[in-house]
């Protein structure tokens, strides 16, 4: 286990570093002056500009930019927005629980949805009701997310009044509220969200699952099972849904980017402000450095996850842990 | 005919695919005969704003007076371009370096993989998103390389693993030993070997790119306005939905689903005739 | 006492070319305590029939066709319900695999897939359950089974894996155990072994037992008659002394020629000239015909029944009728 931990920790810090060399190699070669990428042009004097650009350390040459930024990064330290001059850190820590939330949320319904529809494939494949779900899946799997959201409101949200439209919260609740309510609100909130992003993801899931499911009950020991007289249920669930469950948790680490690549759209649609609406909103501001350290945080948020799929496959598979 | 493409044309989900992909290509090539409606022209909303599919407009109009219709199909031909030619990099880059890794071996194969990993560890849209922040103008063309030097990373991981795979055999071994040069063997011996799975790459791929492409334009940074795209109808149709108009959002949505079901099922189609366990 | 009785087995694939019989009209049986060796080259169909007995391949393709019977205590287990058929598989009739790493599920304990057999059959609590699997492992000569039980599939050798559904199979003490291959993917030394522990529980139990295997050698020893196969029928069977000291089969006897010896060593070891066609094109007439050297035109023509060639030999042989015929 602590093998593990550590090479993911080195992984980690590998992936920064290349995002940030990424960042400052694109930086160097890309055309127009930091100036003008980040601020409009307006009528404004050469002086100020001088001192804007001063200000922000962007008059040095881009090399000194990023070391700098690394010995900042090493520190911590994500540098400041150029607009308006808060911490990046702090900007990003106020929007990543927003994220974290959207994502288990859809995580629990990838899941819980993806394996459920496997397994009922996987259990009789070929039959009608296999056909029927592949199409389902097959289309859930090829709608963009954004717009699966956006069909939802309109013939879910819009409809149903309990259900929001947006938000991540009711913006009228006041502090007396119970503890109850703030749960039952921010349920609702997370409702349509967490479906949107989880289904697509489910689909993806489903489409694993049944081919692992099948390539199980094909072993020798679920023959060697039945051979055994154990009932057709647990020589199902116990032997061949058991093992196939590996590869699907090896899925979760390989999905993560596209869960929190699903997420800024999902954040879009429903107004919610998570990383990703904050990083798409520095973009139309033309504040990278805010979008450098939403990259990067975002990695590290997959490495981390990778890193929850290797120890889970530990303890589901005895075979992958490290010898004693 | 190659075996590989009879078998997987032999079933029928593949040759489904591949209708719709070829119907799909045939619209996005003859946008201009098929619409009636300049797509971009802004005309007087007197005449026509928001209104509901018709005979006239079979997918309505928006607040432009614009005929969905037409800005629609037009959308095919500008985010199918994007995702074939995106891929066509993707592709290429991709190759190249797996190739490379695979080959040279030792410390080359280490660094490159070791960055691929990297680099696939960054969610697709954050690295996009990433890249366009930090180049800011960013027209079609340019959109179109930084889809595609933005999505090689997978392909090359999955060249790499063929690569060392024919590496090994022993016809290299003796196309070594009769004096080819290391280009003439890449390209005549190793390539074609490993032709195949970057081809189901390459589909799968453009299918994929084509909801890239959608998402990133959908928020604002991919095409833009008003150059017509799927991913910018809908975020265009997304103000609309509350008043009513809910025909702007929804079917550039389903053409999308149509176009993306082709090309997974052609490349589902091509990777289970690859597949040596028979099913 | 017979015990199991099979009759007329046919087993087919359906196939491109058409259903391909893997199994043609095999008919045997086994008394109590019995060993019956079940010999062939791979491919002759003799898995596919242990395989059929228990209706293991009803997950597949295959088809077993209506006039095939197997009688086992008074019922056909070819029409039982799938509950009866439940408690007949494990519980009276146990099956042990050719591949031990294959049939032992890697994720759970070893020690699990013991215990999970004895309550599939009898009323018993997981500690009871577990404190018998510890029993059965030590039966079956695991060292420390105390700690083996808890280990997993990976952890353990070839050899010992095998024991292992040696144990596994025994947990209910049946009354017939079909073992097939059971040593094929073992080492030479720990094959010994193998047989001998089976050998020893079979004595101890009073189990019957089917031993299927391509090694004429490993029945030598273990069986009390032979069954030997060849293109997915019985050609002869046997007790084990007559088969080796009087063949009647021409296969059977080229395939004991060609079991080299080191007490008579010879400068080219001996091969059966030809090979076994495939199931989708049996030769007409007798299957072995193309390659026997005492063919002739009858043999082409007529598939031979099982014919009696006196002491409890039975025999699939024109030769028996026209003994003249056979070439010197």
């Amino acid at each position: 286990m602590a093998r593990t931990i550590a090479l993911r920790l080195l992984q980690g810090v590998v992936v920064v570093y290349v995002v940030v060399t990424l960042t400052y190699v694109t930086l160097q070669l890309a055309p127009g002056d930091p100036f003008r990428r980040t601020m409009d042009q307006q009528r404004v004097s050469l002086e100020d500009r001088a001192r804007w650009l001063a200000e922000r350390g962007l008059d040095d040459p881009i090399p000194v930019q990023y070391g700098r930024y690394l010995l900042g990064l090493a520190r911590g330290d994500l540098g400041r927005s150029f607009v308006d001059s808060r911490p990046v850190r702090d900007i990003l820590l106020e929007a990543i629980p927003n994220t974290l939330l959207l994502a288990v949320a859809a995580l629990i319904v990838d899941f819980t949805v993806g394996i459920g529809i496997g397994v009922v494939q996987g259990t009789r494949p070929g039959s009608r009701r296999d056909d029927a779900l592949s199409i389902v899946t097959l289309t859930l799997y090829s709608m963009p997310v954004f717009w699966l959201g956006i069909i939802l409101v309109m013939f879910v949200a819009l409809p149903i009044d309990w259900i929001p439209t947006g938000g991540a919260r009711d913006p009228i609740l006041f502090g007396r509220q119970s503890l109850l309510d703030v749960v039952i609100d921010r349920l609702r909130h997370l409702l349509l969200p967490g479906l949107t992003l989880g289904l697509v993801g489910a689909a993806s899931t489903a489409r694993y699952q049944r081919a692992a499911l099948l390539d199980a009950l094909h072993q020798d020991y679920v023959r060697a099972a039945r051979a055994r007289g154990l009932r057709e249920r647990a020589v199902v669930l116990r032997h061949a849904l058991r093992t196939s469950l590996l590869p699907v948790i090896a899925l979760f680490g390989m999905s993560l980017p596209l869960l929190l690549s699903g997420a800024v759209l999902v954040e879009q649609v429903f107004g919610w402000h998570g990383m990703g609406w904050v990083a798409v909103d520095a973009i139309a501001k033309r504040d990278y450095q805010v979008v450098t350290g939403a990259a990067i945080l975002a990695a590290v948020m997959v490495v981390v996850g990778n890193l929850v799929a290797d120890l889970l496959t530990q303890i589901a598979d005895p075979r992958t842990r490290e010898a004693s | 005919m190659s075996p590989v493409v009879r078998r997987a044309l032999r079933q029928a989900r593949t040759r489904s695919g591949l209708a719709l992909a070829v119907v799909l290509g045939a619209v996005a090539l003859f946008a201009p005969a098929l619409t009636p409606y300049d797509p971009v022209e802004h005309l007087d909303p007197r005449d026509g704003a928001l209104l509901g599919p018709s005979v006239a407009h079979p997918f309505g109009t928006d607040d432009f007076s614009r005929d969905m219709f037409s800005r629609i199909v037009f959308g095919a031909r500008v985010s199918l371009t994007i995702a074939v030619v995106s891929v066509l990099i993707a592709i290429s880059a991709g190759t190249a370096v797996g190739s490379i890794a695979g080959l040279a071996g030792g410390a080359v194969d280490a660094v490159l993989m070791r960055v691929v990993d990297a680099l696939l560890a960054v969610p697709r849209i954050f690295l996009v998103l990433l890249v366009v922040a930090l180049w800011d103008r960013v027209e079609v063309v340019t959109l179109i390389l930084i889809l595609g030097l933005t999505s090689w990373f997978a392909t090359s991981r999955v060249v790499r693993a063929e690569v060392l795979s024919v590496r090994e055999r022993e016809y290299i071994g003796a196309a070594r030993a009769l004096g080819l040069g290391r280009m003439r063997l890449f390209f005549r011996h190793v390539l074609p070997n490993i032709a195949a799975p970057i081809v189901v790459s390459a589909t799968l791929g453009v299918g994929h790119m084509i909801l890239v492409e959608a998402g990133l334009s959908y928020l604002g940074v991919g095409v833009r306005p008003p150059t017509p795209s799927w991913g910018n109808i809908i975020r265009q149709g997304q103000e609309w939905i509350l008043p009513g108009a809910w025909w702007i959002s929804l079917f550039p949505g389903i053409a999308i689903v149509i176009t993306v079901v082709a090309f997974s099922l052609i490349g589902d189609g091509l990777r289970d005739a690859l597949d040596p366990r028979a099913r | 006492m017979t015990l199991l009785s099979v009759r007329h087995l046919v087993t087919s694939f359906p196939t491109d070319r058409g259903p391909a019989r893997a199994v043609d009209d095999v008919s045997f049986d086994l008394a109590t305590g019995e060993t019956l060796g079940l010999v062939g080259e791979s491919g002759c169909g003799k898995t596919v029939t242990a395989l059929s007995i228990l209706r293991l391949l009803e997950d597949t393709t295959a088809h077993i066709d209506e006039r095939s019977t197997i009688e086992y205590a008074g019922r056909d287990l070819l029409r039982l319900d799938r509950e009866s058929l439940r408690r007949v598989r494990g519980a009276e009739i146990a099956m042990i695999f050719q591949d031990p790493s294959a049939s032992l599920n890697p994720v759970l304990t070893v020690g699990s897939q013991i215990a999970e057999t004895i309550r599939a059959h009898r009323d018993a609590s997981r500690r009871d359950a577990m404190a018998r699997a510890e029993e059965l492992l030590r039966l079956v000569g695991l060292p420390d089974p105390a700690r083996q039980v808890g280990a997993y599939a990976h952890e353990l050798s070839g050899g010992m894996r095998q024991r292992v559904m040696i144990a596994i199979a025994l947990s209910c003490e049946p009354k017939i155990l079909i073992a097939d291959e059971p040593t094929t993917a073992l080492d030479v030394t720990i094959q010994a072994q193998i047989l001998e522990l089976l050998a020893g529980l079979q004595q101890r139990l009073g189990m019957a037992m089917m031993l299927i295997t391509h090694d004429i050698g490993v029945v030598a020893g273990l069986a009390d008659r032979v069954a030997v196969m060849y293109g997915g029928q019985i050609v002869e069977q046997a007790a084990t002394a007559d088969l080796f000291r009087h063949p009647t089969h021409p296969y059977t006897e080229a395939l004991l020629r060609a079991v080299p010896r080191i007490d008579r060593p010879t400068t080219r070891l001996a091969t059966i000239p030809g090979m076994v066609p495939p199931a989708t094109s049996w030769p007409s007439g007798c299957r072995f015909h193309p390659r026997c050297p005492h063919a002739w035109d009858r043999c082409a023509a007529e598939m031979p029944p099982p014919l009696p060639a006196g002491g409890g030999r039975v025999a699939r042989c024109w030769l028996i009728e026209e003994p003249e015929r056979r070439a010197s």
